[in-house]
C-alpha cells in the first residue's frame, strides 16, 4: 500500500519534472517584459522551486545505493574540479560531468550532479542570489545528458559534443537572463542583444571546453563508473 | 562559514533560524524599494560584524562592494529612463533615477548575500540536515557526501601534483590543462574505490533495511519553539504585507516618488534588526554578572541558578 502511494507520488513528480524545468525561463521572460520590478527575486524563487521539485523527485525515486555514491562522487569531482580549473578563465569541467553523469546513472542523477556541483562549489567561490541559477543551468545540463542518453542518443558523437558545446551557451544564456532580466530595469530587447552579444566568447570558450573535456573524459570516466557499478555490484 | 564563537540561535530548534534567515533573505531579494534594501542591508551587516567578526565581513565586503558598483552602473548603461539627467557618457545618458534603480539592485544583491552567510554562520550543515526529516535518505546523504568530499579531493589534488612534479625523471611538466585534466581523472577513480568502503559500511549499518534513517533526535521541538516560530511567522507575515504596500506604492521611474506610510517600515525594519538584537540580548545576558546573595536566599536556589547559568553558557 505504502509502496504504491510512493510509487504514485514519484509518477506525479516525473510527469511534473519538464514543465518546472521550463517554467522558469517562461517566468524569466514574462515577468521582465510585464515590468515587474521584483523580477529578480521572483524568478529567483521560481529557479529554487524548479531545483527543489527535480531534487524531491530525485528522493522519491528511491535510489539504489549503486545510484548514491557515483552520484555523490561526481558531484563532489565536479566541485573540486571547479575550483582547480578556476585559474583558467570560463574553463569548467562540471558541464561535461554532469553530462557523463546523466549519461551513467540517469537523467535525475545528472541533475543532481549538476546542482550540488553548483552548491559545494559556492562554498569556495561564494553563495549568493545566482547559487540557484547555477544549481538550475548546470542540473539542467545534466538533465538533458541524460535524457539524451537514457534515448542512445549520446552514442553519437555529433549529438554528444553538439550538446557539449550548446551546453556552454544554454548556460551562459541563463545566468546572463537572470542578471540583464532581473536586474536592468526597464529594459530594451536591444539593451538585452547587446548584454548578450558582450557574454558570447566566454560562453563560447566555455562550449569549447566541455567539448574538450567530453573528448578526454567520455571513455574512460564512463568505463571507471560503469566497472566500479559491475564489480561491487552496487 | 561558521560562527566565530556559538551563536543564540544554539539554544533553539534549528527550525527558528531556518525559518527567520530564509524569511529575511526572501524579503531582501523580492522587496525593491531603497530604505527596505537599506534597512535589510544593515540589519544582515550587523549580524555578520557581531556573529562572523569585523575581520571575515570585510574580507567578504572587499569582493561585494565592487559587485553593488557593477550592478549599479550596469544599469544606466543598458538602461537610459529617468527624468534628472546626471551626466552624458557618449551617445549615452546617464539618469539620477536609473543609477538608483541600480544601487538599488547591487544593494539587494549584496544583502541578499549577506544574509546567506549569515545564516550558514548561524546554522551549521549538521542542524540542516537535520531538518530534512528522517524519512529523506538520498538527498541528505548525497549532499553531505558531496560536501564532506570537496575538501578531501581538493587535498588529494594538491598532494597528486605535489607527487607529479616532484618526479622529474618523467621529463618535463605537461601544461597546466593536461595536469590537471590528469589529476581529475585520478581523482575520480580514488574516490570511487573509495566510495565502495564507505557503501559497504553503510550496508553493515542497515541501509537499505527499509528502517527509517535514524532514531535520533539532535534537535527537540519544545513549547518554546513553537512559541517563537508562530510569533515568527506573525512577523514575517506583517513584514510582508508592509513590504508589498510600501513596494505596490514606489515608483523609480519618471521621478523616485513613493506613497506609503511610515508605520508600513517599521514591521521590515523589525525583522531585518531582529537576529542582531537577538544576538546582543543573549551576550548581555551572558555577560551581566549573578544577582547578590539576598538574605532568604538558600544555597539550593544558589546554586540552581549558577547551573541554569551554566547550562546556557555551554548552549548559547
Amino acid at each position: 500500500m505504502i509502496e504504491r502511494e510512493q510509487s504514485r507520488r514519484f509518477r506525479w513528480l516525473a510527469a511534473l519534472e519538464a514543465p518546472a524545468l521550463l517554467a522558469v525561463p517562461v517566468a524569466l521572460v514574462g515577468l521582465s517584459a510585464a515590468g515587474v520590478s521584483a523580477t529578480a527575486g521572483l524568478t529567483m524563487a521560481v529557479a529554487a522551486l524548479a531545483v527543489c521539485l527535480v531534487l524531491t523527485s530525485f528522493e522519491a525515486s528511491r535510489p539504489a545505493l549503486r545510484q548514491l555514491m557515483p552520484t555523490a562522487v561526481l558531484a563532489a569531482v565536479a566541485a573540486a574540479g571547479r575550483v582547480l580549473f578556476s585559474p583558467v578563465p570560463d574553463v569548467k569541467p562540471v558541464s561535461a560531468i554532469a553530462i557523463v553523469a546523466g549519461a551513467a546513472l540517469g537523467r535525475r542523477s545528472g541533475f543532481v550532479v549538476g546542482a550540488l556541483a553548483a552548491l559545494a562549489s559556492n562554498a569556495f567561490f561564494g553563495q549568493g542570489p545566482w547559487t540557484p541559477w547555477q544549481m538550475y543551468a548546470w542540473g539542467l545540463v545534466g538533465y538533458v545528458g541524460g535524457v539524451l542518453g537514457e534515448r542512445g542518443w549520446l552514442e553519437r558523437s555529433a549529438v554528444l559534443l553538439g550538446w557539449g558545446f550548446a551546453s556552454g551557451l544554454v548556460y551562459g544564456l541563463i545566468l546572463n537572463g537572470y542578471h540583464v532580466l532581473g536586474y536592468v530595469h526597464p529594459l530594451t530587447w536591444q539593451a538585452a542583444l547587446v548584454a548578450c552579444a558582450a557574454s558570447l566568447p566566454l560562453d563560447v570558450t566555455h562550449g569549447i571546453a566541455t567539448v574538450a573535456f567530453l573528448g578526454v573524459i567520455w571513455v574512460p570516466w564512463r568505463r571507471a563508473i560503469r566497472r566500479v557499478v559491475a564489480k561491487y555490484d552496487l | 562559514m561558521t560562527a566565530a564563537r556559538p551563536t543564540a540561535f544554539e539554544s533553539c530548534h534549528a527550525a527558528v533560524p531556518a525559518m527567520l534567515f530564509t524569511g529575511t533573505a526572501a524579503l531582501a531579494a523580492l522587496a525593491v524599494q531603497p530604505a527596505l534594501v537599506a534597512v535589510s542591508l544593515a540589519g544582515a551587516l550587523a549580524f555578520s560584524l557581531l556573529v562572523r567578526g569585523a575581520r571575515a565581513t570585510a574580507r567578504g565586503l572587499a569582493w561585494q562592494l565592487p559587485l553593488l558598483a557593477l550592478v549599479c552602473l550596469a544599469n544606466p548603461l543598458f538602461s537610459a529612463s529617468g527624468s534628472t539627467l546626471l551626466m552624458k557618457l557618449g551617445p549615452r545618458s546617464v539618469y539620477a533615477e536609473s543609477l538608483a534603480f541600480g544601487a538599488t539592485m547591487g544593494a539587494l544583491m549584496v544583502a541578499t548575500v549577506l544574509w546567506l552567510e549569515d545564516a550558514a554562520a548561524a546554522l551549521s550543515q549538521d542542524r540542516l540536515l537535520a531538518l530534512a526529516g528522517r524519512r529523506m535518505r538520498a538527498l541528505p546523504l548525497v549532499a553531505s557526501m558531496a560536501a564532506q568530499l570537496v575538501p578531501q579531493l581538493l587535498g588529494r589534488a594538491r598532494a597528486m601534483r605535489a607527487t607529479l612534479a616532484a618526479c622529474t625523471s618523467a621529463g618535463e611538466r605537461p601544461p597546466l590543462r593536461r595536469e590537471l585534466s590528469r589529476v581529475t581523472t585520478m581523482l575520480l577513480s580514488w574516490s570511487l574505490e573509495d566510495s565502495i568502503e564507505r557503501a559497504d559500511a553503510m550496508r553493515a549499518r542497515g541501509w537499505e533495511s527499509g528502517l527509517e534513517r535514524t532514531a535520533w533526535r539532535p534537535e527537540r521541538l519544545r513549547g518554546r519553539d513553537v512559541a517563537m516560530l508562530a510569533a515568527l511567522l506573525a512577523l514575517l507575515g506583517a513584514s510582508g504585507a508592509s513590504a508589498w504596500l510600501v513596494c505596490s506604492t514606489w515608483r523609480f521611474y519618471p521621478t523616485m516618488s513613493g506613497g506609503a506610510p511610515w508605520w508600513a517600515y517599521v514591521a521590515p525594519a523589525a525583522l531585518a534588526l531582529l537576529p542582531a538584537t537577538v544576538e546582543l540580548l543573549a551576550r548581555a545576558r551572558e555577560a551581566a554578572p549573578l544577582a547578590p546573595l539576598v538574605p532568604g536566599t538558600n544555597g539550593a536556589t544558589r546554586c540552581r541558578e549558577i547551573l541554569a547559568r551554566s547550562r546556557e553558557g555551554a548552549r548559547s
